[in-house]
């Protein structure tokens, strides 16, 4: 999904501020979420060494991904599966449309991924008259709504389970409840009979494992399990930055994926999928296809910066510390990756239309601190609202430059007079007292309201303690 | 393969333009304290039985194979199950589990090699099944994590569709942690079978963060720990 423009931006989301209800859901999710990670974190004491070990893997994979991308090909065609490379989204879903139209398929049945989100699969396969079916119950939830995921791991995380209750009531025609337990026996009964139906089946990729030329899927609900062992076809999607080097590398991201992302220690399931089935076998796919996409990946890895970007496991921690998230949500962003991530892979993936994106930040430096692969996200953010300004098709604001040069230019005129700046600070502070709230002005004048627009003001302190920053105190 | 060539080229050309660092040693494990081997086995089953049960698994403990029979003989017994389905057990002694169950009038669906016509047919069965029993090849103790590798006489899906899964375990397949369970199956096991680590009954958190048990898999785990006290 290709993000809205800079204006549609700021339109989404200062409807989701005055969205008084969105803040409580996303506040009472968002404050579960941490505290499950930040238990299951503390209970495990090999955290930071798993979390180094893990970030020393990816560093490897990332460094040699060309190698390892040839020996994952090599292992899985080995047995069977057939390999796709493809470069941009138009390609990916094009191949996975006609894999589908060769399967006859009627009915796709798809686990949770964020990839096929990515290329606008659903819509593809739609388009060709084939029916898609999530069938994670958030992505169920969303896909009914006809609305797109909110967050990485938990899509339905802008609903309550009275919205849901009244959805499910509309939309399957069953007696109202909010009760999370039926709401869920509701969806499992629905979905069952259609794993058994679909012909084909589509997940995404946690890891690849170049040794063993092996996928592997981890998963809460067995939806994965279903959608990759039932249907006759089985296609799985994957970014070419999910590759690891070896089986053994794969413990240091199980041990910490899980704990970051929901509190758990090993999600529930963790599938490990190889190919079709063999010669006697119950389950497995009669035809396996791998589809590797790059879709500006390849130019992320080019950029020194920019390629840590590709180490990112999609647990959603820096979505859930996030305080433009968090008040935001996720669809404010536009972006099929929301929050801190978001704005830093979608540019790269969307291009200019994602721009504006990472300036959505307060780089305030939480989703670094979180990050289990310590991915440095604002600085990140910064290299590409540098990138976003310098880049004449880009977002350009010139004039706010100067106007902001120009105005520091004028403080530091004052300001190398401690005398006149105290006294400047103190007769501000007494003049603008009457029209404050709380120590903040709410509203100023032009051109001062360029500022009160977005954010209050904290009145001036009548009696300032001005420092001089040429002798700091304790020097 | 012409687009996989360009592909690759694409990403040789993006790594030259970035050279690599290298990369950083991965550090060793703690060491481990030196312990009899009861005393081991003791630390591991205690330690697997509490965190299977904080994830909503339930443990059956036995003390021999033969009791695991009559455990899960009276496990059915007591939910009323009127079907189940077991894949081939690793435990010779287990074999008899289906004869004790049809000897109470369960319907028994084995599962051997399938022909290919029948496949949708047997999937269906054992989707009507209310018990699915499968032995677990190893477990982890600090997760509670069970791990079972498939193949034709040992298919997954029975420990997927049924709503209540049993499966057996032998305490001394029980390892510590998912780096040693990884070393110990090896990439030869992984690369040439599927495999499936089970941790705890399906569960969703996708409402309100809320847990809730039993979405596209089992409501219901049985562990059936067979734990040889006298040694």
């Amino acid at each position: 999904m290709a993000p809205i423009s800079v204006q549609g931006f700021f339109k989404a989301s200062r409807a989701a501020v005055a969205d008084v209800e969105l803040r409580r859901k996303l506040e009472n999710a968002n404050t579960r979420q941490r505290d499950h990670a930040a238990r299951a974190i503390t209970e495990f004491p090999s955290y930071q060494r798993e979390k180094d070990a893990a970030r020393a893997v990816k560093e490897e994979a990332i460094g040699r991904l060309d190698q390892l991308l040839l020996e994952l090909r090599r292992k899985l065609q080995a047995r069977g599966v057939k390999v796709f490379f493809a470069a941009d989204a138009a390609e990916a879903r094009d191949y996975i449309v006609k894999v589908a139209r060769h399967a006859g398929a009627k009915l796709v049945v798809k686990g949770k991924s964020m990839t096929t989100e990515e290329i606008e699969l659903n819509e593809a396969l739609e388009h060709a008259n084939i029916e898609v079916l999530e069938t994670d119950l958030g992505e169920y939830i969303v896909q009914l709504r006809g609305e797109k995921p909110s967050h990485i791991i938990t899509p339905a995380i802008h609903l309550s389970k009275e919205d849901i209750g009244e959805l499910f009531q509309n939309k399957l025609q069953v007696p109202y409840t909010s009760e999370p337990a039926a709401l869920t026996a509701i969806a499992r009964e629905r979905l069952r009979a259609s794993f058994l139906r679909a012909e084909m089946g589509v997940t995404g990729v946690n890891f690849a494992i170049a040794e063993t030329g092996t996928l592997v899927l981890v998963e809460n609900e067995g939806n994965g399990r279903m959608t990759a062992t039932m249907p006759e076809t089985f296609v799985a999607v994957m970014g070419l930055e999910k590759v690891i080097p070896r089986l053994d590398d794969l413990s240091h991201f199980l041990e910490i994926l899980a704990r970051t992302a929901t509190g758990q220690k090993l999600t529930t399931y963790t599938s490990f999928i190889n190919g079709p089935r063999r010669p006697g076998e119950l389950d497995g796919t009669r035809e396996m296809h791998v589809v590797i996409l790059d879709n500006g990946r390849s130019r992320m890895l080019a950029d020194p910066v920019l390629r840590e970007t590709l180490y990112c496991l999609r647990c959603g921690a820096c979505l859930n510390v996030c305080p433009v998230y968090d008040r935001i949500g996720g669809h404010a962003y536009g972006s099929t990756y929301p929050g801190p991530i978001g704005s830093i892979l979608s540019p790269e993936l969307f291009g200019k239309s994602a721009s504006h994106l990472p300036f959505a930040s307060t780089l305030c430096g939480a989703c670094k601190e979180v990050c289990p692969v310590k991915i440095d996200i604002p600085r990140i953010l910064l290299h590409l609202r540098a990138k976003a300004s310098a880049d004449s098709e880009g977002i350009r604001w010139p004039w706010a430059a100067e106007r902001a040069r120009k105005g520091a230019r004028r403080f530091a005129r004052v300001a190398r007079h401690p005398w006149a700046a105290r006294m400047l600070g103190r007769m501000a502070g007494l003049i603008l007292r009457p029209f404050a709230h709380d120590g903040y002005l709410r509203r100023m004048p032009p051109p001062f309201n360029a500022w009160t627009k977005g954010r209050d003001f904290p009145l001036p302190h009548s009696k300032p303690k001005a420092t001089d920053a040429r002798h700091p105190p304790g020097t | 393969m012409s687009e996989f060539q360009k592909l690759l080229g694409d990403v040789k050309a993006a790594l030259e333009h970035a050279a690599g660092k290298r990369p950083h040693p991965v550090p060793e494990a703690a060491a481990v304290v030196p312990m009899t081997h009861m005393a081991r086995r003791a630390e591991l089953g205690s330690k697997f039985v509490r965190e299977l049960e904080a994830v909503g698994g339930q443990v059956l403990e036995v003390g021999s194979a033969s009791e695991a029979i009559e455990k899960i003989a009276e496990l059915a017994r007591r939910m009323g199950a009127r079907s189940a389905v077991s894949a081939e057990a690793l435990t010779a002694d287990l074999a008899r589990v289906d004869a004790e169950l049809q000897r109470q009038g369960v319907e028994v669906i084995c599962t051997g090699p399938v022909a290919k016509d029948d496949l949708a047919q047997m999937r269906a069965r054992i989707a009507r099944a209310d018990l699915g029993i499968v032995e677990a090849d190893y477990a982890i103790a600090a997760s509670g994590t069970l791990a079972a590798i498939a193949n034709a006489t040992r298919p997954r899906s029975v420990s997927l569709l049924p709503p209540t899964s049993v499966i057996i375990l032998h305490i001394d397949r029980i390892v510590p942690d998912l780096a040693t369970l990884m070393r110990t199956i090896g990439p030869e096991k992984v690369s040439e079978n599927p495999l499936v680590l089970i941790t705890g009954p399906s569960r969703t958190a996708d409402i309100e963060k809320r847990i809730v048990l039993g979405v596209h898999g089992p409501k219901e785990l049985y562990v059936v720990l067979i734990w040889p006290k006298d040694e």
